[in-house]
């Protein structure tokens, strides 16, 4: 056990026993990856930080039912993705009679790639950040599988084993899930790149 | 297919299969790659130089999606978890407590500045007694807080502000200031910037080493 899975360890067990030190400080440690899930599963039209609202309220209010703290990671993600899933079903009646341009797009991925707006400019690919946006959109195209280590993975701090850890995978799944998710990434973007004359 | 348009027997059981040139760069994108892994990729790039454009390619799109990411979820990262102990009846002067630098704001009555003498010097770091549902008063939060290992104790709270109230009495702002620490790796970069203030969230330092006996060890 290293440290880190150490100090976890006492924080999941000071929490439980409603310590909220100890639940201020296991939070801290681990919204960034809840945050990161919350953006590869969240329905559009929601924002992450309600999200992560209700996330917080689950943590506080189950944590004395979590049994086995070696598990806190796994057990955390599945609310993360319960609470995902609860905002998309209670979004999808209010986009039949809202049908906003916003509420369109708020729905779980399909897995299907979304083609670039019509709307939008060419030339502005070029531009550094609204590249970087159109890789993140696409990003969340991605099946889940795919796009959820692949988010984790940019939380830069998080390595191949910890990712493992939160999704309850083997390393090599990790790795082999991160190389796909890379490799459609850049054939979808050099695709639309393409497409609009710009690569 | 990889961008070196290099197949690997692999892509003829599935198509979406990975090749190893695949994983290799994945592990130097990541930063995970140990020697045998670039000497193997060194191989490979070999006999397919375009593969050099592909670790470059992918390490641009991961560093834009980053970006991105970090864009997105910036403000969902700062948020705290909420006080249910007290959620409707805290009082007004308990404006905040959280984390490694909380500071408390009081206001509190000059004639009850008595009762707040104990605030002074390191509180007594013992368990407390109290029911999770029950409301916390101020001393009993703040013992709870003093619990963690993270947590030194309380420097001498600071007077910032006297306010005359209409009945004559006065009202004494203070803020009351938590020692904490973290700890650094050897050869990480002390984040301070040259007034003495950390640079990033103290909950993204690294976590204690042997939380307890450290923690006594500073004690």
């Amino acid at each position: 056990m290293d440290r880190q899975q150490s100090m976890d360890q006492r924080l999941i067990e000071r929490a439980r026993l409603g310590d909220r030190a100890a639940q201020q400080a296991l939070w801290r440690r681990h919204r960034r990856w809840v945050a990161a899930i919350i953006l590869a599963h969240r329905p559009r039209a929601v924002e992450v930080e309600d999200l992560m609202q209700d996330v917080a309220v689950r943590l506080i209010s189950r944590i004395e039912s979590l049994r086995d703290p070696d598990a806190f990671r796994p057990w955390l993600r599945q609310i993360v993705i319960n609470v995902c899933r609860g905002a998309a079903r209670s979004l999808k009646p209010a986009l039949r009679l809202v049908g906003s341009d916003r509420d369109a797009d708020s729905t779980e991925s399909s897995g299907a790639l979304t083609p670039t707006s019509r709307e939008e400019p060419v030339g502005q690919v070029a531009d550094r950040r609204e590249a970087a946006r159109r890789l993140l959109k696409l990003a969340l195209t991605l099946p889940s599988e795919y796009r959820e280590p692949l988010l984790l993975r940019c939380l830069r701090s998080m390595t191949y084993r910890q990712i493992s850890e939160v999704l309850d995978l083997p390393i090599t799944t990790i790795e082999t899930r991160l190389a796909r998710a890379r490799r459609m990434l850049r054939e979808e973007f050099g695709s639309n790149t393409a497409t609009e004359g710009l690569a | 297919m990889s961008e070196s348009g290099k197949t690997n027997p692999m892509d003829e059981q599935t198509p979406d299969a990975v090749t190893e040139a695949d994983i290799l760069i994945g592990r130097i994108v990541d930063g995970e790659a140990d020697e045998q892994d670039r000497t193997d990729f060194e191989r490979l790039a070999d006999a397919d130089p375009l593969l050099w454009r592909a670790v470059a390619t992918r390490h641009q799109d991961m560093a834009s999606l980053c970006d991105e990411v970090d864009h997105e979820i910036a403000m969902a990262t700062t948020l705290e978890l909420p006080d249910f102990v007290a959620p409707r009846r805290a009082p007004r002067w308990a404006v905040a407590l959280s984390g490694w630098a909380a500071v408390l704001i009081l206001a509190v009555i000059w004639t009850t500045m008595p009762q707040s003498k104990g605030i002074e010097g390191l509180p007594p770091a013992r368990p407390v007694q109290i029911n999770p549902d029950d409301e916390l008063t101020f001393e009993q939060h703040m013992q709870q807080y003093l619990l963690a290992p993270y947590v030194m104790g309380e420097l001498d709270p600071i007077v910032f502000r006297v306010e005359e109230l209409p009945d004559g009495r006065q009202a004494i702002h203070y803020v009351r200031r938590i020692e904490a620490f973290e700890f650094l790796d050897a050869d990480e970069e002390l984040p301070v910037n040259d007034k003495g203030h950390l640079t990033i969230d103290p909950s993204e330092l690294h976590a204690p080493v042997g939380p307890a006996s450290i923690a006594e060890t500073v004690h």
